[in-house]
């Protein structure tokens, strides 16, 4: 099949039309930014992964040893003494 | 919705630590005036309505970023930034298409068969063409850019340019050719 001449491909090419640039293009780039408690509802906070992996680690951590039970004490194997040497150290106070 | 230029770090000296910031009223300005511009290339480069979003959205808050790096003597602000974009885009398609060799001239072979549609046909045609291709005919034939002008914002040299549109073309008469216009009669 022959090329298209200049004048055919411009003709062509004119079909092809580019849209106008949609309107939330605007509110993206220029929307107010959101006052008081909307600002803090709407905020956002950037956490690098090291830290997040460390304070997940904490937190796993805090919650395993807040979960573990106390071991319990028994008084069973206490016994009372069967002998007892006291010893009385007096102070210097006392010996004079 | 908050946003992308409140978005941008405050510092004390205004919304960022660049001293060269643009005023944001420059910015609003610059948009109303050559969002469409911006957008038609953006589009026409990606072939993709969410893809021209992003780029012409990052186009707008660079010129706000790095105004400094615009200088009226070297070209107006309509043509700054298209050669914003066209980086962007261009930088954008390396990061897609990472095994391919950014290539002057290739060219796919555009499946336009069964296309019953003429625009579609277009489209498909010059997404065919590499990207530096691309970007030639689509500032020439749409935006109306001189080769001078695309020189430019391509950053190269005017019969670089010239020879890129040359292929270009000989591209889509080649394959276009089965979409002949009707002969209207005058």
């Amino acid at each position: 099949m022959q090329p298209l001449n200049d004048d055919e491909l411009k003709d062509l090419l004119r079909a092809w039309r580019a849209p106008r640039a949609p309107d939330h293009l605007k509110t993206m780039l220029f929307a107010p930014r959101p006052r008081g408690w909307r600002r803090l509802l709407t905020a956002s906070v950037t956490v690098p992964v090291p830290v997040l992996l460390l304070a997940l680690i904490l937190l796993t951590t805090l919650f395993y040893f807040a979960r573990k039970p106390a071991r319990a004490v028994s008084l069973a194997d206490f016994q009372p003494a069967k002998e007892l040497n006291v010893r009385v150290i007096r102070s210097n106070y006392e010996q004079h | 919705m908050q946003g992308i230029l409140d978005a941008l770090p405050v510092s004390s000296n205004g919304r960022t630590g660049n001293t060269h910031q643009m005023d944001e009223s420059i910015v609003r300005q610059a948009f109303e005036e050559h969002k469409d511009a911006v957008y038609a290339f953006a589009w026409r480069m990606t072939n993709c309505t969410a893809a021209a979003d992003d780029l012409t959205q990052d186009c707008f808050v660079e010129l706000f970023r790095q105004s400094n790096s615009f200088n009226p003597a070297r070209g107006n602000l309509r043509n700054y930034l298209l050669g914003v974009t066209r980086n962007l885009a261009l930088k954008r398609w390396r990061k897609e298409n990472r095994f391919l060799a950014f290539d002057d001239d290739f060219a796919h072979a555009a499946a336009l068969d069964g296309l019953a549609d003429t625009a579609l046909a277009v489209a498909a045609a010059i997404q065919s063409l590499s990207p530096l291709q691309r970007e030639v005919i689509i500032l020439f034939e749409y935006e109306g850019l001189t080769l001078q002008e695309i020189a430019a914002i391509t950053e190269g040299e005017t019969g670089t340019v010239k020879s890129r549109l040359y292929r270009a073309r000989e591209n889509l008469r080649r394959a276009l050719a089965s979409f002949r216009p009707v002969n209207r009669g005058f």
